[in-house]
């Protein structure tokens, strides 16, 4: 058996400008942890697009170097295509990655390149749809699809590939609660699976209940990190980043203070858990 | 346009190999073309209308619309042919004279743009038919399997999509424009729409980069690579459009023969 390293992914102190001399990340340093839930929150135009095309290799830093799997990654033809058969990106705008006629054409596309067998490509092709519920859309042309669908042609067809780190930008932006939910609910199977998972949002209640760990990013560089519970209680933190307090911290807080949670406990993660310690505190077994 | 492209997905013929649309359509048109006869025209015309309304079941109004598009363009084109100007005397049918300038329509003239008009229509009304039973996905893995270059293929493919993604675009601004008063007069609407289409084309630029990005994320290397759609070809339907451009040939030979007489 192979001991893959713990750390998958890292960023060395990356720089990158945009040709119009715009300094999008000055000296972003991170590391990613195999098979956990990352974060990335920060405001606007913090860099974590930016970052995000870094790890698979489509954007070159001018400074500092992208580790995958303990390595420096080559950006020689071969080596970038291994690189991103593990690292799946997915874009926060479905239409810029959508390009195909029809669903299952899209899918397949990435398999394809990974010169699979035909067979294999369909297989595949056919078990992301069924996983993401997607079969009935299977012949539409992709332009004829909800904004939420799209969303999840695109990500079915990263999926595809069968990377070991998903990429995700913002992949709840602009989605209705059943569809956050649905989304949650699959990367939680994935990431069950294995999967190591990074994604930004803006939806700190989301990053809150669900990261392993979180990275706050802002005007390109990473200005802290750590577990969800202490990110979201640094308030020094929160006001410089922008960010406002998940409605659990607020609720948490303030029950400690009154008595109704034990002072010792930390703060409850889900909607559940809060419910659980509720009753725990208020009428203790 | 839009609509069209709907019926393309929708019809009663889309499960039909799109070969056999592809040559149902490309055969009758050449036919329509060499032959140039306006009773070959006028068959193709009736013929291709039946195909696109009884045979796909595209509502016969709207076909009747869509026919009418070209119908400006034509009528421009055939009067230009039909009226004749010349210092010699002419056999006019109809016309005037001006100092010794006759200008009017000949028997022969009639003839030429009545000949002109019909052949069009019944070329147009061949692309109808695949336009309107034939996504152009389906068109394009024709054209691939004819061993049309892929450069040109992926090119098409890619400015189908992008039709899309710029009406869309389009639309948004149009909306966000008129939703303040961008088209509330003459003089906004004109700086309105200048901002529009410059606005239009930044944006395309940007969402090429972004898609050319997104493909190398998917392992792009230099051929849009999916899945071909599973077809059966039927017999039935290659007897049948054989048999059927068989006819339109037999016709227009003795015709032809007809006229030489």
């Amino acid at each position: 058996m192979v001991l893959l390293p713990e750390v998958i992914l890292e960023a060395v102190n990356v720089e990158f400008a945009f040709p119009g001399g715009a300094r999008a990340l000055k000296g972003v340093s991170l590391q990613i942890f195999q098979s956990k839930k990352t974060a990335i929150i920060g405001p606007n135009g913090a860099g974590k697009t930016t970052l995000f095309q870094h790890f698979n290799g489509i954007l070159r830093p001018d400074g500092g170097k992208i580790r995958f799997a303990g390595r420096d990654i080559s950006y020689q033809h071969a080596s970038l295509l291994n690189l991103r058969k593990n690292v799946g990106l997915v874009f926060q705008d479905p239409d810029t990655q959508l390009f195909a006629g029809n669903v299952q054409q899209e899918i397949s596309f990435g398999p394809l390149n990974l010169g699979l067998s035909k067979e294999e490509v369909r297989c595949r092709v056919e078990q992301v749809m069924s996983a993401l519920e997607i079969e009935e859309l299977k012949d539409k042309p992709t332009h004829y699809l909800s904004y939420g669908m799209k969303k999840r042609v695109a990500l079915a067809a990263v999926l595809a590939m069968q990377p070991l780190v998903l990429i995700c930008d913002e992949p709840t932006s602009w989605l209705d609660s059943r569809q956050t939910r649905r989304i949650v609910d699959f990367f939680q199977k994935i990431n069950g699976q294995g999967v190591t998972i990074i994604f930004s949002t803006h939806d700190v209640d989301l990053a809150y209940t669900w990261a392993d760990y979180i990275y706050v990013m802002k005007e390109g560089a990473v200005i802290e990190s750590g577990a969800p519970e202490n990110i979201f209680q640094n308030e020094a933190l929160l006001k410089e980043a922008e960010l406002t307090r998940p409605w659990l911290v607020d609720i948490g807080q303030i029950l400690k203070k009154m008595g109704y949670l034990p002072r010792e406990t930390s703060l409850p993660r889900t909607k559940e858990e809060l419910y659980h310690n509720l009753m725990d505190g208020v009428c203790p077994r | 346009m839009l609509r069209i492209d709907q019926f393309a997905y929708e019809n009663r013929l889309r499960s039909v190999h799109p070969a056999e649309k592809f040559s149902y359509a490309v055969l009758t048109l050449t036919i329509c073309l060499v032959a140039s006869r306006p009773l070959i025209s006028l068959a193709i015309i009736l013929v291709m209308g039946g195909s696109i309304v009884l045979q796909a079941g595209i509502p016969p109004k709207f076909y009747i619309k869509l026919m009418l598009v070209p119908m400006v363009f034509l009528l421009v084109g055939v009067l230009t042919v039909a009226l004749q100007v010349s210092r010699v005397s002419l056999p006019l049918l109809w016309g005037l004279t001006v100092w010794n300038l006759n200008a009017g329509v000949t028997a022969a003239s009639l003839g030429l743009a009545a000949n002109l008009f019909l052949k069009s229509l019944g070329a147009v009304s061949c692309l109808y038919f695949l336009a309107l039973t034939t996504p152009v996905l389906e068109i394009i893995w024709v054209m691939k399997k004819a061993k049309v270059p892929t450069l040109f293929l992926e090119l098409m493919l890619l400015v189908y999509r992008f039709i899309f993604v710029l009406m869309e675009t389009a639309s948004k601004i149009y909306i966000s424009q008129a939703s303040r008063h961008g088209y509330a007069s003459l003089k906004a609407s004109y700086s309105s729409i200048a901002w529009l289409a410059a606005n239009l084309f930044a944006k395309s630029y940007c969402h090429a980069r972004q898609l050319f990005a997104a493909l190398l994320a998917r392992c792009y290397q230099e051929e849009l690579k999916v899945l071909e759609m599973p077809y059966s070809l039927s017999r039935k339907n290659i007897a049948m459009v054989a048999l059927f451009e068989l006819a339109l040939l037999v016709l227009a030979w003795r015709t032809g023969v007809g006229a030489a007489a």
